[in-house]
């Protein structure tokens, strides 16, 4: 059964414009999310991740703007282009259709407001009626592994893993069909990170939520996601299934990423990818990590690679290929 | 959150400061120049007096024996809620005159400061939110008018609303005083609109130096917490702007405001006087004034204390009000 994306980025690109130079955040991306996906993205930080989910939302704002392209979400009417919608309707849809675990988490959430509140108001928002309110935050609390009591304080009594929960808590509140998880574990300690991200998996499980999971930790996806995206210097440079990718990494960048994850054998210390990603500022002629790919030839300066698939739905963007 | 222990603190504090507000209010008039006695005999008596009637006097005002006895009666007295006659208006008792004399200043500084505040929270979250050229507006005429002394301000309103243009014969709004001589006080229709056309240029006066503070301050906090993650957020959750304004932009943008009026009461205070003075507005400010220019003693020490008490209280309610709005701050 050919089974339709629930959301569909078509060509996208975001700049941003600062002191005068044009920033190529994001250069003519493709996704498809299908119901019930698991989607991740990786790639490290400043590589156009977080630029990239913010446009499933249409939240791009100055300096930030997008250039070209689509996103296309299937609702209950039929596919809507995200970034074409009249404001009453990119209100409608933000967190009720999609929701989103911030990069910034733990900024994210209202000083003054007391917890219950900032859940409160975004369901009343979209439709919840007043007498159904209660009973729902401590519904959506309880999901995120929280216990009711934490209705009642404001967000800097709460540790960081608290307000991880409580974030995840405010994303399920209108039960949306789409949650994108940016960083969503990074800046906890480890035994937190696996507390949320098991969490996030059964949530998916048991909501049949679309999972959009974002990290610069490619370690973190092995398990969890089915298909990986890596993104490089604002494009996405590798696609495939999780298993295709761990087992045969095709792209040189994604070799690299797979060889700094720390293993027992070769002990902890962090071996980084040489280099530093291109000024995205500048043009960028042939492909964006020919100065640090050590499979560079003459083709790799003269010609930019294009994203394709070599069989199997794995997809690449590196002469090699 | 405000704990008990905290409040029992700031209370001793606060008298700690009244007792030292009060010798200080007791010793600087007993140490400027002149014999505030031979000012009021000559005034009052035309110099003609007998040295008991000095004597009398003398140990009426507590100006009579060493400083160190002066300072006890005054103490005395003070206790009693009993700050003497004046020298000036004697036989009136200074605490009678500053009862019938706050009212009017109450009302100016109350009335003036809410106007203030409201109109800068508002203007300020306007111009911040929207930006662009009513922004850059605002900001040229904010910091114009708060470069504005309040006295030059009242000095040309006065000229220009209540000398200057006349229209069908008579001039638009009074010149001084608080209400027309020919009005009966009480709760009349005249004596109101009376009251209230005499309170407009004073207050005209005072709001328009000290609103464009608050809105300036207001507007930058507003630009700031605009690029908060918590407002992305707030976007993102799909509220509709009226709630993002209210709920995320403004309840955090106001902070640095409601400090601010702590800071700035002060000032009010001195602006007000000012005020009364030119307008021949009969709060203590322009009580004060008269006090100062004919050395009665009693009576500016009277004023001083309510105004020493007055900023404290304002102070510290100023403290518990921020620790209400937010509630990061713990007062313990
Ligand atoms: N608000 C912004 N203003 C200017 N440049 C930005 C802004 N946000 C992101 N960028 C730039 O866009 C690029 C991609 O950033 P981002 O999407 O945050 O990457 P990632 O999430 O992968 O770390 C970076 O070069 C970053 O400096
Ligand atoms: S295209 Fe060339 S430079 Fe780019 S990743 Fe492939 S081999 Fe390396
Ligand atoms: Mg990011």
């Amino acid at each position: 059964m050919m089974s339709f994306p629930l959301l569909e980025v078509k060509d996208i690109s975001v700049e941003y414009g600062v002191d005068g130079k044009t920033i190529k955040a994001v250069s003519h991306v493709n996704l498809e999310i299908n119901k019930g996906d698991i989607v991740a993205i990786v790639g490290e930080s400043g590589s156009g991740k977080s630029t990239l989910a913010m446009t499933f939302l249409n939240l791009i704002e100055k300096p930030g703007r997008i250039r070209n392209g689509k996103v296309n979400y299937r609702g209950a009417k039929g596919v809507v282009d995200v970034l074409r919608m009249r404001p009453v309707d990119l209100m409608r849809y933000r967190w009720k259709e999609v929701s989103m675990i911030f990069q910034s988490a733990m900024n994210s959430l209202n000083p003054v407001m007391r917890i219950e509140d900032q859940l409160k108001d975004v369901m009343i928002e979209h439709g919840t009626v007043e007498s159904a309110v209660d009973a729902k935050i401590d519904e959506k609390l309880k999901l995120a592994g929280l216990t009711t009591s934490v209705k009642k304080s404001y967000p800097h009594e709460l540790s960081g893993g608290m307000k991880q929960r409580v974030n995840i808590a405010l994303a399920l509140a209108c039960d949306p069909k789409l949650l994108i998880a940016d960083e969503a574990t990074t800046a906890l300690d480890v035994v937190v990170q696996r507390q949320i991200l098991t969490r996030l998996l059964k949530l998916k499980q048991d909501l049949s939520l679309s999972l959009v999971f974002i990290t610069h930790d490619i370690s973190l996806v092995a398990n969890i996601a089915e298909i990986i995206n890596v993104m490089y210097a604002g494009k996405i440079v590798e696609r495939a299934s999780a298993k295709q990718l761990f087992g045969n990494p095709l792209h040189p960048y994604t070799e690299a990423l797979l060889n700094s994850i720390p293993t027992l054998e070769k002990g902890t210390a962090i071996k980084g990818i040489k280099g530093t990603p291109p000024d995205l500022s500048k043009e960028i002629k042939g492909c964006p990590f020919a100065d640090r790919c050590p499979k560079m030839y003459d083709r790799c300066l003269a010609e930019s690679p294009e994203l394709k698939n070599v069989g199997d739905n794995h997809y690449v963007s590196c002469h090699l290929y | 959150m405000i704990t008990r222990r905290y409040v029992i603190r700031r209370i001793i504090y606060m008298a700690i400061t009244f007792f030292v507000a009060i010798t200080l209010v007791f010793l600087l008039p007993r140490l400027a120049p002149g014999n505030p006695v031979l000012i009021i005999l000559l005034t009052k008596y035309g110099g003609i007096v007998k040295p008991q009637q000095l004597k009398i006097l003398e140990s009426e005002l507590h100006i009579s024996g060493t400083l160190w006895q002066q300072y006890v009666s005054f103490w005395i007295s003070l206790l009693h809620g009993n700050f003497g006659p004046s020298f000036y208006y004697y036989p009136q008792s200074v605490s009678s005159l500053i009862i019938t004399h706050i009212p009017w200043t109450f009302f100016l500084l109350g009335t003036s400061t809410i106007i203030s505040i409201v109109l800068g929270v508002a203007v300020g979250s306007y111009s911040g939110w929207k930006r662009g050229y009513s922004d850059s507006f605002l900001q040229s005429f904010s910091i114009g008018l708060t470069a504005v002394p309040y006295f030059w301000l009242a000095l040309i309103f006065q000229l220009v609303f209540a000398v200057l243009v006349v229209i069908n014969g008579t001039h638009i709004l009074p010149v001084a005083g608080a209400y027309g001589y020919f009005v009966t006080p009480g709760f009349n229709y005249q004596f109101v609109i009376s009251l209230l056309k005499h309170s407009i240029l004073p207050l005209a006066t005072l709001v328009i130096t000290s609103f464009p503070g608050f809105a300036l301050l207001m507007r930058n906090t507003v630009v700031t917490v605009l690029d908060e993650d918590y407002v992305l957020q707030a976007k993102a959750k799909g509220l509709s702007l009226n709630t993002i304004r209210k709920s995320y932009v403004n309840k955090n943008a106001i902070l640095p405001v409601a400090t601010s009026v702590g800071l700035a009461f002060a000032g009010i205070v001195g602006g007000a006087f000012i005020v009364e003075e030119v307008f021949s507005y009969p709060g203590i400010g322009y009580l004060l004034y008269n006090a100062v220019t004919v050395y009665d003693y009693p009576l500016e020490e009277g004023i001083f204390l309510i105004i020493v008490i007055v900023t404290i209280l304002a102070n510290f309610a100023v403290d518990l009000l921020y620790a209400y709005l937010d509630p990061r701050v713990v007062l313990k």
